[in-house]
């Protein structure tokens, strides 16, 4: 049996009016909320204090801390691990601790630090109110008091975190990845929120950036640079974008949905209290931000969950289509996990801003974000086989979709360079400028397949695991 | 217009925009390089000419050229970078020769900026300065719009031993308002022995939870033990972030008289109460507590538990034994058995 064309041409002429506005209206209204969170990181950045240089920072800041514990979770970084514990044990701050995780490495993650550290057993008493997988032994040196490093089976990067979680005995902990490097007044200036408001700020999330390209010398970033490579240099916009505006927006209005897994600070009774990290899930550290919302709305705790630009997280991003790609599926399909985990908050007045700002931009984004743009590419050519596509029409708006995304990469740009200031030389932003243009071609279409894969894989059920990375390692100067 | 041409245009104008944007920021980051190159050989040059007038004899005279404003604001920066190594005579020497080059209209100046970031530094700088001439100028900056300056301004006449109530502090900085509690009680640290009674006003009356608690560490701090009692009354306050700064203020102050209400805080209903009163039990070292800490070993909460275990600890010879004998006592629990072992048999790393 064959169906008639003219009949599945009537009936697609039936069915292309709503799905293309659908289409064009997922798209219009994340375009105007770019616009808004722009407009509002402008705001913000403009009106806050500027305190510049590390030395000011501790001027400034270094009487006002509260003691961190820094939770370390390491999985094979064999290679890595005693530069980056050097870096940690080097951060400016007055009173931390350093808890290393080694999550079962099948590598000499844990005889590498042992050796470097002349690491011995240690006995600690510690609460064990977060279930995670068993602790093998716990070692420390009296030349490193402040050190402490977990040899533990393996459990995933959430499980480690809540080990970590379990043994510190301060009011925060700061969870950070094995192979980042933390500005060294990052722990100052993160701080600073709780220190300002100690009763109702619960989570702070810093910036990342990318440090492929950038010099790096005993664990620190020592002079700054775009890398030479296009894949990323694509993620070094990508990420300009998330953190200048969609976080600084949010975040000014309480809704602030993820602390990057990178680089956040935590109140550790808050997060005993949620739970702890959810171990089922690859996206632990965007479902313990929801988690928290959650919680602390429902118990109807006076809270605050904040976002600041100044302290930066470098981190070396995946420069082969492969690990990007992996990344990226990992991301969505940890994204789609929380979103559908806590579908009630949902515009739900209950959630306050979370629930009818943060929830709602999730579903746009995350949930219907990929599979919206996917239709679009799909649909063009079905249209046009059947011959209901105006091209004129379509060129137009093809143009302004765009233009207008790259006006919004300027946009970011234009934030960073009037109030940041990172990228030193003028070449930096020209390059970046053109990335933004660039991005949208190819790009963007091959990131929408995997974010379609990792929504595969979701509904699929494919169970999370802590994605290893294959690391061309930093620059060294 | 059709649609489609407003389309268009709308993408036109926003590229147009997207450019015109980046051409702005690209020339004017070549500026500002610019500008810093001659900035750092500037500041370098003159950084030279003020360590030859530091090194001079006492007596010379000091001559410093500077040409413009740039350079006014160069000599403070160093200046105030300087300030923090230098001491005695080589610290007068190097305020007179910023008052010669106009350091100090040019700091009173700024202090009418409309940027925030200038005034901070302005105020930070006219501390290089002595005398009642500053005082002056800092209390009037105590006015300023913005929280930080004021606060900044606070910081450095406390610094220099002005003489700042309480109430001008509540007031000045709004302190009811949102400000960092934790920068506030160093300077709350510094002015309480002269204001205790102004302090204790604070903590009996009207005030907002974060005054209050403020006022109770600065008590906390003053070392004079006449003040338990005051403290001590806290104790039974309704809130327990009250409570609990009460227990941490008798810890700093570390007199035996806190016994009474560290009994009482023990068995506190609020697990936080009872592990903070265990601290200050420790580190005052009250034996008459022994009993109630070895009972808190099974208390439902780990850091109760914990506290308890580490103050009898501290007790010396008697808590010590008293562990003991918890982790061996079958019937005592588990959990008070764990914890009892667990810190007798902590371990400071090798």
């Amino acid at each position: 049996m064959s169906l008639d064309p003219e009949i599945l041409r009537g009936w697609v002429e039936i069915v292309a009016l709503p799905v293309s506005t659908f289409i064009i209206s997922v798209s219009a209204v994340q375009n105007i909320l770019y616009l808004v969170q722009l407009v509002i990181a402008h705001g913000f950045l403009h009106g806050r204090l500027l305190v510049r240089g590390p030395s000011k920072t501790w001027q400034m800041y270094s009487e006002t801390t509260m003691p961190i514990s820094l939770l370390v979770p390491a999985y094979n970084e064999e290679p890595t691990i005693v530069e980056n514990i050097h870096s940690l044990l080097a951060l400016h701050y007055p009173n931390f601790e350093l808890i290393v995780i080694n999550d079962g490495s099948k590598d000499n993650t844990l005889n590498a630090a042992v050796k470097a550290f002349g690491l011995g057993p240690l006995i600690r008493p510690y609460e064990t109110e977060i279930p995670h997988a068993k602790i093998r032994g716990l070692y420390g040196s009296h030349r490193y008091p402040n050190l402490v490093v977990v040899d533990k089976e393996n459990g995933g990067k959430a499980d480690a975190l809540n080990a970590g979680i379990n043994l510190s005995r301060l009011p925060l902990f700061c969870a950070i990845d094995a192979d980042s490097i933390l500005e060294s007044d990052a722990l100052l200036r993160a701080v600073q929120p709780f220190a300002e408001d100690p009763d109702r700020v619960v989570a702070v999330g810093g910036t990342v950036r990318i440090a492929n390209g950038c010099q790096v010398h005993a664990g620190q970033v020592v002079s700054i640079d775009i890398p030479n490579r296009l894949l990323p240099l694509f993620q070094v916009v990508e990420y300009l974008r998330a953190f200048l505006m969609a976080r600084i927006a949010w975040s000014r209005l309480n809704a602030l949905m993820l602390v990057s897994g990178a680089f956040g600070i935590f109140r550790r009774r808050a997060v005993l209290a949620a739970g702890g990290y959810n171990t089922k899930t690859v996206g632990e550290d965007l479902e313990l931000i929801v988690k928290l919302h959650r919680r602390l709305k429902e118990s109807g705790t006076d809270y605050e969950i904040v976002y600041v630009p100044d302290p930066v997280c470098w981190t070396e991003a995946p420069a082969s289509l492969r690990e990007l790609g992996r990344q990226r599926m990992r991301w969505q399909r940890g994204a789609l996990e929380t979103f559908f985990a806590h579908i009630k908050m949902l515009g739900n007045p209950r959630y306050g801003a979370a629930g009818l700002i943060g929830y709602p931009h999730m579903l746009l984004v995350d949930a219907l974000g990929p599979p919206v743009e996917f239709l679009g590419y799909l649909l063009v050519p079905a249209f046009w086989y059947l011959d209901v596509l105006s091209w004129d029409f379509f060129v137009a708006y093809l143009a302004l979709t765009f233009v207008f995304g790259i006006s919004i990469s300027v946009g970011s740009l234009f934030l960073e360079e009037l109030e940041l200031k990172k990228y030193p030389r003028p070449k930096h932003l020209v390059v970046l400028t053109l990335v933004a243009v660039l991005e949208n071609f190819g790009y963007r279409q091959i990131n929408n397949v995997w974010r379609m894969a990792g929504c595969w894989q979701f509904i699929v059920g494919r169970k999370g695991k802590w994605g290893e990375m294959t690391r061309a390692g930093f620059e060294k100067s | 217009m059709p649609l489609l041409q407003s389309i268009w245009w709308t993408s036109l104008a926003l590229a147009g925009l997207s450019v015109v944007m980046m051409s702005v920021l690209v020339l004017r980051k070549v500026r500002i390089l610019k500008n810093e190159r001659w900035w750092e050989k500037r500041k370098g040059e003159i950084a030279g000419r003020i360590m030859e007038c530091l090194d001079a004899p006492a007596d010379a005279p000091l001559v410093l050229e500077v040409r413009d404003d740039r350079d006014v604001r160069l000599v403070t920066e160093i200046a105030y970078e300087l300030s923090g190594t230098v001491r005695g005579e080589t610290r007068r020497r190097l305020t007179d020769l910023l008052e010669e080059v106009g350091g100090w209209e040019a700091n009173i100046a700024l202090l009418k900026s409309g940027k925030e970031r200038l005034r901070v530094q302005a105020v930070e700088s006219l501390t290089l300065f002595s005398g009642e001439n500053v005082k002056h100028a800092l209390m009037d900056v105590l006015q300023d719009p913005s929280q930080n300056v004021r606060f900044t301004a606070a910081k450095a006449l406390i610094d220099i031993d002005a003489e700042l109530t309480v109430s001008d502090l509540i007031e000045k900085l709004d302190i009811g308002g949102k400000v960092n509690p934790r920068a506030l009680r160093e300077i709350f640290r510094k002015i309480a022995p002269g204001s205790v009674p102004e302090l204790l006003e604070i903590v009996k009356g009207d005030y907002p939870e974060a005054v209050k608690l403020l006022a109770i560490d600065a008590l906390g701090h003053c070392n004079d033990f006449t003040l338990i009692p005051a403290i001590a009354a806290l104790v039974d306050s309704p809130s327990v972030n009250v409570r609990a700064e009460a227990f941490r203020a008798l810890t700093a102050l570390g007199h035996p008289l806190a016994l009474p209400v560290v009994l009482k805080g023990l068995s506190d209903a609020s697990w936080v109460i009872r592990a903070q009163a265990a601290i200050c039990a420790g580190r005052i070292g009250l034996g008459e507590t022994l009993p109630v800490l070895s009972g808190l070993l099974g208390d439902g909460k780990w850091w109760v538990r914990y506290r308890a275990a580490c103050a009898l600890k501290q007790l010396g010879e008697d808590g010590i034994e008293a562990l003991m004998n918890v982790s061996k006592d079958e019937t005592r629990g588990a959990r008070a058995a764990k914890t009892a072992q667990m810190v007798l048999f902590e371990e400071k790393p090798p």
